[in-house]
Order: C-alpha cells, then sequence, then structure tokens
C-alpha cells in the first residue's frame, strides 16, 4: 500500500534552481526506448520475400497502422506520417505493458510523459494545420462560425490536450491502484494476475491505441 | 488488415468516448486559468468564475463541433457508398 503515489526523484540544484527528475519514468522510458531499438533491429536485420517472426510481426503492424493513416488522412499525408503514429503507438503499447513486470513502472503512471504527448500530437496537429491551409486561412477558422466564439474555439482546442493526456494518465494510474490495493487486500492470491492481464494488457491496449487514434483524428481534422 | 469501414468505426467509437473527456477537459482547463490567473492578479475567485463558465460553454461548443464533424464523415461515408 505504501507505494502508493510514492514518486521516485532525482533532485539537484543547478544555477540556484532546483530541478527534479522523476527517475523511474526517465529510466523506464529509455529501457522502453532500447527495446522499440532491439525489436527494429530484429526485424530488419534479415528482410526476406518469405519474413521470419520479427519481420513477419512488424510487417503486420505497420502494414495495419498504415492503412489506419491512408484511411483517416488521405493518401498523400496518411504515407507521411504514419511512421510517427505507428511509432508513438508502439512505444505506447510498451510503456503500458511493461508495468506487469514485477518492480517495472508505466511511465505513463507520470502525468509529464502522457502530458508531453499531448503537446507534441497538438503541435504536430496545428503545425500541420498552418502549412495546409496557411497562416491566414488557419486563424480566420478560429472566427467561424461568428467571431466572437474564438475564445470558446481556443478552449476546445486547448482541453484537446488536457483530455487525451488525463484520460491515459487516469486510465493507468488508477489501474496500477486498483493492483495495490487488491494485492493488499488478497496478499497476492489468486486475484492480482487476472487484474494484472486485464490493466496492464488489455486497458493497456485500448488506451494505447485510443491515444493513438485521437492524435491522428486531431491531425485529420485540421487537415480537412 | 482491417477495411476501410472498421477502420471509420474505430475512429467514431474513440471520438465518441472522448466526448465526455472533453467537457471535463475544458472545464478543468477553465479553472486552472482562472484559478492562477487570480493567484496571480491577487483577486478572489472573478477570474475563477468567468473562466470556469467559460469552460462550460466551450465544452458545450466543442462538443456540439465534434458531433458535426462525426455526422459530416458519415454523410461523406454514405454518399461515397450511393455513388456509382
Amino acid at each position: 500500500m505504501e507505494g502508493i503515489g510514492k514518486v521516485s526523484q532525482w533532485v539537484f540544484h543547478l544555477g540556484g534552481m532546483r530541478i527534479e527528475l522523476n527517475s523511474a519514468t526517465l529510466l523506464m522510458t529509455w529501457l522502453i526506448m532500447g527495446l522499440i531499438l532491439v525489436f527494429t533491429v530484429l526485424a530488419t536485420r534479415r528482410r526476406e520475400m518469405v519474413p521470419g517472426p520479427w519481420q513477419h510481426l512488424s510487417e503486420l503492424l505497420v502494414g495495419w497502422i498504415k492503412d489506419l493513416c491512408v484511411d483517416a488522412l488521405g493518401e498523400q499525408w496518411g504515407k507521411r506520417y504514419y511512421p510517427l503514429i505507428c511509432a508513438l503507438f508502439i512505444f505506447l503499447l510498451l510503456c503500458n505493458w511493461i508495468g506487469i513486470i514485477p518492480y517495472m513502472d508505466e511511465p505513463t503512471k507520470d502525468l509529464n510523459t502522457t502530458l508531453g504527448l499531448g503537446i507534441m500530437g497538438f503541435f504536430i496537429a496545428h503545425g500541420t494545420a498552418i502549412w495546409v491551409k496557411g497562416p491566414k486561412t488557419y486563424i480566420t477558422e478560429y472566427f467561424k462560425p461568428i467571431f466572437f466564439l474564438m475564445p470558446l474555439n481556443v478552449v476546445g482546442e486547448l482541453a484537446k490536450v488536457v483530455s487525451i493526456s488525463f484520460r491515459l494518465f487516469g486510465n493507468i494510474m488508477g489501474g496500477s491502484i486498483i493492483i495495490i490495493v487488491v494485492s493488499y487486500l488478497a496478499y497476492g492470491l489468486i486475484l492480482p494476475p487476472f487484474l494484472y492481464a486485464f490493466f496492464g494488457l488489455f486497458v493497456g491496449t485500448i488506451q494505447a491505441f485510443v491515444f493513438t487514434v485521437l492524435t491522428l483524428v486531431y491531425i485529420a481534422v485540421q487537415i480537412r | 488488415m482491417l477495411g476501410k469501414e472498421t477502420h471509420k468505426i474505430f475512429e467514431q467509437l474513440v471520438l465518441v468516448s472522448q466526448l465526455g473527456l472533453t467537457m471535463v477537459g475544458c472545464i478543468g482547463l477553465g479553472f486552472a486559468i482562472g484559478y492562477y490567473l487570480d493567484k496571480w492578479l491577487g483577486l478572489r475567485g472573478i477570474f475563477l468564475t468567468l473562466f470556469i463558465l467559460l469552460g462550460i460553454v466551450g465544452g458545450g461548443f466543442t462538443v456540439y463541433r465534434q458531433i458535426r464533424e462525426l455526422e459530416a464523415q458519415n454523410s461523406d461515408g454514405s454518399a461515397e457508398d450511393d455513388a456509382p
């Protein structure tokens, strides 16, 4: 139970400023990036017409996300953005799954990670909108349908970042709290493995997919 | 792997599941902006009230716009299906 709300931090001072780094989040994020690199090397090391298991898995995943992107964004923008969307999905999937291994923490349990990814999606969507429509058209769209609705449009766009970030963070954090509480109450018997499977694998996959598709849809809405 | 129609259903399901959170997100954002503006300017709840109201109206408007987008997607899809 003492694990709830515990944040391990590295604290140091730099030029009079106190800097706090969430060590578990950083370490886990780097570990996941390492795992993705290993997976990439395994998948692309010996590419053949009849694929091996790693190549087959990566082709399946990348092909599916490419189709998803092309359907949402169209041929031109879908092909341009699918590497980003694919990387985002694989990263989030591993972030959410890593919690099922004992002594490992999900980086998505930290709001900084999810908010960072949400802000990244926001800048990509709006950057693309400015690129596609031009700055003038982009700005005038905030004044539609009536000019005084501009603040509402701005609040709505900013709230998208808040809502997708808090959704992922809340789901993963909530799942881990439930696992800790039930494990404490049930003394680690019977229930926890099923809870890990449910919150770690099932909810983790769904939330990674939802975050990825929402980022994709927000880009698509800006392009249309 | 999955058809275009399935992808569209996924997208729309995800968007629909996000509607409630968008509303909450708008109000939460309004609350946060108002709270910190009040704290910064030393006021006692004027901006908090204003921005919460803006968040409520903004949330409603954003949800309305998202539903319109979903409808537009649906009508585009049915137009494509009806095309010879």
